[in-house]
């Protein structure tokens, strides 16, 4: 039953089938060969039920706030702001690539739209202050993966509402490693830059009095961040309710910015009509094959079968870790979110590792494979968005960073408290 | 014939997104004026909650034919993008093939589980007992809109294969190259560079886009 499930689920994903039909053929054929009862007559059911979950209508709004901020120019603003402010640092603008890149996450849900929204923005900069275009192109790659992480994080919702998982929890979870990531960020260029003094660039204009004028550019992003969750933990807003609130708000920015009006919403909401059926569609899918995979009790066969191995638990955790990185070289990240919670997530639990923590875990192996060559989303948007050059640019820039990353899971797995300290003073 | 349906098909998806779009954008302010009244006046609407499930569920498969038609389908393409043409042409039917097959299951358990609900006329067990009958069927038309769309770009792309026309397959139902997806992101950063002077102008020209007689 398990080599049957691997097999079809590889040979399906490396023939380019659709995620989706993916998913769903493999529930199906499971609930045929493998169940007694009929499963597929629960196919319309689950759907319907899973389609009015309160909980995924966060989905498409945090989707939809991203795109009216998007096209409201706040992005821009942020951007010119964090360079007053963070480019006297040992490698300029660089950080305000990694700063804007965090901020910008605090307010989209998406890795994708960050690098690409931040990328546009600061790309030209690279000729006109002569920096290291490798490294620079690797900070807006790094730096954009930042959205799955910072709250409020769409994969975290899936990821809460696949494992039952409290999605508050997470998201306070996913808030000190966040940063620290961020930071991490910043120290690998301030290195990199300290060891080889030309890549840095020449510094931008920057005055005091420039820098207090530009604090006013902060205020839009901070202010989302603070209606959304803020609200979440004041207890006034589930996440549902909390992106309501932050689509309102965003609405109102950009009313505030002259830049809504019908047309504008029109492209807002094409887009995000677009990303949440594509999501959608995989989630319910995803959905449906779980309730296959507990009905026929694969779940638990998997579980056993990893306990009768005899390996410790942190053995089994680094073997997981091993296998994500690997599947994150060649697989796109919410495909493996979706298709890996499920089966993974049962284990872990059961091996007495937090799931919230393990949430977090995921987060940062699913913001790794943004950036793994071959296949890394973020690498293909930057060489998109910069249009020039060769892609092994991209990727020699962004090394760096990935070492950054295996340094902050492992700072994750020796101190789960940086994940769960701060979800443990709330609840 | 066959390009004159998809065309309408495609009119119907589009105008099925604005819909889907206003209704999510009414339910994001319906649940903020449900918070702040429950917060300040400690009253509540009564079922928001419940109303924007339905209006998500429904949104949500009315845009399935649109991200159909452009391509959005998620799939890992590693392995894909090594392979001569014709083969990828076949994996381009093959996926097609699976998916269609996987909607239009869906869809008929989705018309049975509509036919029992008439049938007893069900309805929600909340305060508001709505008549389930009401958002299932608007649920049930936008999958059966989703399955003749599937099936409109199978028949097209079958019908293209036989005349050995690849470059149509590729454009009906090929992975999205990474340029396109980028063309998109950047054209709505640059929706954010013309602020006061689009609110009259119409649409500027944009990254072409192959399915669309919108070029959205």
């Amino acid at each position: 039953m398990l080599g049957t499930t691997l097999t079809v689920l590889l040979v399906l994903i490396a023939l380019s089938v659709p995620i989706a039909a993916v998913l769903g053929v493999l529930a199906l054929a499971l609930g045929q060969f493998f169940s007694v009862m009929p499963l597929h007559l629960a196919l319309g059911d689950v759907m319907w039920e899973n389609g009015i979950e309160f909980l995924l209508i966060a989905i498409p709004l945090f989707i939809l706030m991203g795109e009216i901020l998007l096209r409201s120019g706040i992005a821009e603003r942020m951007y010119g702001a964090l360079a007053q402010w963070l480019s006297w640092l040992p490698g300029g603008l660089m950080h305000s690539n990694v700063g804007s890149c965090a901020l910008f996450a605090a307010t989209s849900g998406s890795s994708v739209a960050t690098a690409a929204t931040i990328g546009t923005v600061a790309l030209p900069e690279v000729d006109r202050h002569r920096y290291n275009e490798r490294l620079f192109v690797g900070t807006l790659a790094a730096g954009g993966t930042l959205g799955i992480l910072i709250p409020p994080s769409i994969n975290l919702i899936i990821y809460g509402l696949l494992t039952d998982t409290s999605v508050p929890q997470l998201y306070l979870a996913g808030f000190v490693p966040g940063l620290l990531l961020a930071v991490l960020f910043m120290a690998t260029v301030v290195a990199a830059c300290l060891f080889r003094r030309g890549w840095g660039g020449t510094p931008i204009e920057t005055s005091w009095a420039m820098r207090v004028r530009s604090l006013v550019h902060l205020l839009p992003p901070l202010g989302i961040f603070l209606v959304v969750v803020g609200s979440i933990y004041a207890g006034l807003a589930t996440p549902t309710e909390a992106a309501s609130l932050g689509v309102v708000a965003s609405l109102t920015l950009a009313a505030f910015a002259r830049s809504l009006n019908l047309e504008m919403l029109r492209r807002a909401v094409e887009g995000t009509m677009r990303t949440t059926a594509m999501v959608m569609l995989i989630i319910l899918a995803a959905i449906f094959l779980n309730f296959v995979l507990a009905a026929i009790g694969l779940t638990q066969a998997l579980s056993q079968f990893v306990l009768e191995l005899g390996l410790t638990p942190m053995q089994t955790l680094l073997a997981v870790i091993a296998f994500y990185l690997v599947l994150g070289c060649f697989m796109e990240t919410l495909s493996m979110l979706l298709t890996t919670t499920p089966l993974i997530v049962p284990i872990i639990v059961s091996l007495g590792f937090d799931p919230v923590w393990f949430g977090i875990l995921m987060m940062v192996m699913l913001e790794t494979a943004l950036i793994t060559p071959p296949i890394g989303v973020n690498l293909y948007v930057v060489q998109g968005v910069r249009g020039r050059g060769s892609m092994n640019d991209v990727i020699t820039g962004t090394l760096p960073f990935v070492a950054t990353m295996f340094v902050m899971i492992a700072l994750l797995v020796l101190f789960p408290e940086l994940a769960l300290w701060l979800p443990e003073i709330f609840y | 014939m066959l390009d004159r349906l998809l065309r309408i098909n495609e009119r119907i998806a589009h105008v099925a997104v604005w819909v889907g779009g206003a209704l999510m954008i009414f339910s994001a302010c319906m649940v903020t004026v449900d918070v702040l009244l429950r917060k300040f006046l400690s009253v509540t609407l009564g079922g928001a909650d419940e109303i924007s499930g339905y209006l998500f569920a429904i949104a949500t498969v009315w845009a399935f034919s649109y991200a159909a038609l452009h391509r959005v389908n998620v799939r890992i393409d590693a392995l894909y993008t090594l392979l001569p043409r014709p083969v990828r042409a076949m994996l381009d039917l093959l996926g097609l093939v699976l998916l269609t097959g996987f909607v239009l299951l869906l869809t008929w358990r989705a018309a049975l589980l509509f036919a029992d609900t008439v049938e007893n006329w069900s309805r929600s067990i909340t305060p508001l007992q709505t008549p389930l009958a009401i958002p299932q069927s608007l649920w049930l038309a936008g999958l059966v809109l989703f399955s003749v769309t599937l099936l409109l770009i199978m028949t097209a792309c079958v019908a293209a294969l036989l005349r050995g026309n690849l470059s149509t397959v590729q454009r009906l139902a090929g992975v999205r190259t990474v340029s396109e997806e980028v063309e998109e992101e950047k054209a709505a950063s640059a929706d954010a560079g013309e602020r006061p002077a689009a609110a009259g102008s119409p649409g500027r020209p944009r990254a072409p886009a192959p399915n669309s007689d919108e070029g959205g």
